[in-house]
């Protein structure tokens, strides 16, 4: 890329080519008014308030849509541009209902503020007064079309970074509205997965969220605080407002990010009204049928008195979340395994994770990495599907799923038990009937992969002889593994999503390594592939509270200790495995049912807004996870209260050696040397 | 006449295979789709959005966007009655009325035996007969409230 240095209003400025003038500008720290431009997002220049004025122009040139040039030399604030851009400000607020004092966005409206900056004191076009609609039919979001500037920033995001492309525009000139699917109402969209990016771009009132509307501007919050959604495997960044000690709204980040700033429907929702729901505010004692309330030292002390006897007894368990941070994760294994021995301690969904660690083992131990940071999906050509569902999974990967495959091309298989979940897009469907023809299949296929890349031969006959044994021994047409083969041998950088459920035969993830080695599914990070493993910090469990085998629900235990973040439904077997435990102390933030309801002894905890700590995701990343309301009352922090309970049991935790995930990132190798491996390996 | 959803998807495939994986595609599709079915009716479009990878809010938004689509069934007669000045001043309004109570319905519908579609027009050019009426391809001139009905009953 060539360097290139231009003129703007007097400042040398350098930039490279292909940069567009705003770009350049923005670079260098000079101003332009943008309305319609977000970074992150095609520009269109549709609003014309980036106009800039070139040297030998005649025309004035939207700075976000030109492409700078070596040498040019741009005015931006010269007298014709701010009459031009306050003209067409004017413009805009003639053409639809622009009275700030009904709108809850005033004060928090960037069409409010740009006409604020350009001195824009009257309209001197008539007014159109047109009558649009309000479609208040969605119950979380509504779309005042009569605030609607036309700015496309909304449909621009939900194509480009959510994928589902639910928003367009429809009809022409004034009579131009953003519209849903098939001139639908939001309400009874068919695609909008209910992630609000739509109104966390609008720069106006149009795209509201009920749930955040007169909770307080974004600029009169006292304060942001950057944190990390604990909910899924993703662990989007966020940003939450905090107004008056009460969360005001919950954003995703930068819409340049490669995560697009977005927020699926569960952390959109679920992190700002978990504030509002009701806490376990202090410790309680169970008598009877109801609880009664009591000091830490009394529940601490009963605690510690049944904990010691099922200890002696070995017949004591601990449980806790994988949404807890990598430094609470270090506490238990200090206190529960390291300070007490205990063997029986594990996280929810430990099946699951065990699956992908065993399936994993095998080229962990060769010294590469056997997974990718999520959002490489977006660099792949070829996405295959694995037993997942993202949209209920991961929602976020869904979205990477749909644009690399409807923007960049990609081509997507699904090889499941059931259907694909994306069944518009999906190029190849391979249903199995059954899990055993499932593996058969991705193992037929790995060996015929790397055959075929071996031989480099006459691929049409190789194909033809063994497609037709893989066809027989997974159930499917012959036609039907060609195809995928196809796909697989077509693509450079292929990438597989593994589902949750996939990973209850570890042999299977191995043999979707396998498959993903055999066609060079190689990313600079390590090898393409991208397991979906259940909460914000299942990674983070995995060299620390995360059992070898299981052994819950094997034995009737004397004493459970769980501890939950209360977000998350806690898993069936789970359930039946704490309710049969003789004596359980519940840790958990909320009233959360029906946990709580199986407690002997409920501690109070704080929630996610009142921790702080790291989450090992899968975007290959360590997130910060920080503080963003102090605790109040008797809440308190996990180090004090597990300090006091290893008092009165009279062990000594020993300090957390190191940060408990910090080598899972780490690869000796590059990806590129990972060998296929014999799936007897894994099968022990 | 009503077509099955399976003849729809047939034919859909059918007019799209040529175009598949062009670019810039989409409104000779739409062209065909309507000449076949007359209207772009919505589970066409939703085929169609499967077939080329189009969301069907785009679709929706380009055949919303240029006058020669349509949404809704379309009469098999159209009747384009000229509201330009000309017309207008002959008293072309009288006749747009008389039409609409004649067939029932109001500017740009159709009635609902798919027998006559009502389009008010800018400018037919033909100033000199005002004022005018086409009717599919015919045009009639020089008309009265009065001499509008038996136009129309010699369309069934």
């Amino acid at each position: 890329m060539k360097d290139i240095t231009l003129n703007i209003d007097g400042k040398i400025c350098k930039g490279t080519e292909g940069d567009t003038i705003l770009e350049v500008a923005r670079s260098n720290d000079v101003y332009i008014p943008t309305l319609c431009f977000l970074e992150g997002l095609t520009p269109i220049g549709s609003c014309r308030m980036c106009v800039v004025e070139v040297e030998n122009n005649p025309k004035m040139m939207t700075a976000c849509t030109t492409p700078a040039q070596d040498g040019m030399v741009v005015s931006t604030g010269t007298e014709k541009l701010r009459d031009y851009r306050r003209q067409m400000l004017e413009l805009i607020f003639a053409g639809r209902n622009h009275f700030c004092m009904y709108c809850s966005q005033s004060g928090d409206c960037e069409l409010q503020d740009m006409a604020i900056a350009h001195g824009m004191d009257r309209v001197r076009y008539p007014y159109l007064y047109a009558d649009f609609e309000n479609d208040a039919t969605h119950r979380d979001i509504q779309i005042d079309h009569n605030r609607c500037i036309l700015c496309l920033r909304c449909i621009r995001v939900c194509a480009e970074k959510v994928g589902t492309h639910t928003l367009d525009l429809q009809k022409r000139g004034w009579n131009a509205t953003i519209v849903t699917d098939l001139g639908r109402k939001l309400g009874e969209s068919s695609t909008c997965t209910t992630c609000g990016a739509c109104a966390q771009v609008c720069p106006t009132g149009t795209i509201t969220l009920r749930e955040f509307a007169y909770r307080g501007r974004r600029k009169d919050c006292d304060s942001v605080v950057e944190s990390v959604c604990p909910l899924c495997s993703v662990g989007c960044r966020i940003k939450a407002y905090v107004r008056t000690g009460s969360i005001a709204r919950v954003e995703g980040t930068a819409v340049n990010e490669p995560d697009g700033g977005q927020l699926c429907q569960k952390g959109r929702w679920t992190l700002p009204r978990s504030a509002e729901r009701e806490r376990i505010s202090v410790p309680m004692i169970r008598e009877g049928s109801h609880y009664r309330e009591a000091t830490w030292e009394e529940a601490l002390d009963l605690v510690a008195k049944q904990f010691r006897k099922a200890h002696e007894a070995d017949s004591d368990g601990v449980l806790v979340s994988s949404l807890c941070t990598d430094e609470e994760l270090g506490l238990f294994v200090s206190l529960f395994k390291d300070g007490l021995g205990m063997e029986r301690i594990d996280t929810f969904d430990g099946d699951v994770l065990r699956g992908f660690v065993k399936g994993f083992e095998p080229f962990r131990k060769q010294g590469v990495r056997p997974f990718t940071a999520a959002h490489k999906i977006l660099d792949s050509d070829c996405i295959v599907n694995l037993s997942a569902d993202p949209d209920e999974e991961a929602p976020v990967i869904a979205s990477y799923i749909r644009v690399g495959v409807l923007r960049n091309g990609a081509s997507l298989v699904n090889i499941s038990c059931s259907p694909s979940p994306f069944r518009d897009i999906t190029d190849v469907d391979a249903v199995t009937k059954t899990p055993a023809e499932n593996i058969r299949l991705i193992e037929g296929l790995a060996g015929m992969v790397e055959a075929l890349k071996a031989t480099g031969g006459d691929p049409e006959k190789t194909v033809q002889v063994t497609a037709a044994e893989v066809a027989e021994k997974a159930g499917l047409t012959e036609e039907m593994v060609v195809k995928i083969l196809g796909s697989l041998m077509d693509s450079k950088k292929p990438v597989f999503v593994l589902g949750g459920c996939l990973s209850r035969d570890p042999a299977t993830v191995a043999a979707s390594v396998n498959l993903a080695i055999a066609c060079g599914a190689f990313f600079d990070d390590g090898i393409g592939m991208v397991p979906l493993v259940v909460s914000g910090n299942s990674l983070g469990t995995i060299n620390t509270v995360l059992a070898d085998e299981p052994w819950l629900g094997k034995k009737k235990l004397d004493f459970m200790y769980v501890y939950s973040t209360g977000l998350v439904p806690e898993d069936e077997a789970s359930l039946s495995a704490i309710s049969g435990s003789r004596f359980v102390v519940v840790q958990c933030p909320f009233w959360a049912h029906p946990l709580v309801n199986l407690a002997d002894v409920l501690l109070p905890a704080p929630a996610w807004f009142e921790r702080s700590g790291h989450y090992c995701t899968i975007e290959g990343e360590r997130r910060r996870l920080s503080v963003v309301i102090p605790p109040k009352g008797e809440v308190r922090g996990l180090a004090s209260v597990l300090k006091d309970l290893s008092k009165d049991l009279g062990v000594t935790p020993e300090k957390p050696k190191e940060a408990p995930c910090g080598n899972l990132f780490a690869s000796e190798k590059p990806p590129a040397a990972a060998r296929m491996v014999s799936l007897e390996e894994v099968r022990d | 006449m009503t077509i099955q959803a399976s003849e729809v998807e047939e034919k859909i495939r059918e007019i799209v295979k040529p175009w598949k994986g062009k670019q810039g595609s989409l409104i000779p599709i739409l062209q065909a789709i309507q000449h076949d079915f007359g209207y772009l009716q919505e589970d066409a479009i939703e085929i169609l959005s499967r077939e080329i990878g189009i969301p069907t809010a785009e679709i929706y938004g380009v055949g919303t966007f240029y006058a020669q689509f349509h949404l809704k069934p379309r009469g098999r007669h159209i009747i384009r009655i000229c509201r330009g000045t000309a017309c207008h001043v002959r008293g072309s309004l009288k006749i747009l009325e008389k039409v609409m109570d004649i067939l029932k319905i109001s500017e740009n519908e159709t009635t609902e035996d798919l027998r006559f579609t009502l389009e008010p027009v800018a400018c037919l050019g033909a100033c000199g007969l005002a004022p005018v009426v086409m009717v599919n391809d015919v045009t009639y001139g020089r008309l009265t409230p009065d001499s509008i009905q038996p136009i129309l009953e010699n369309y069934k």
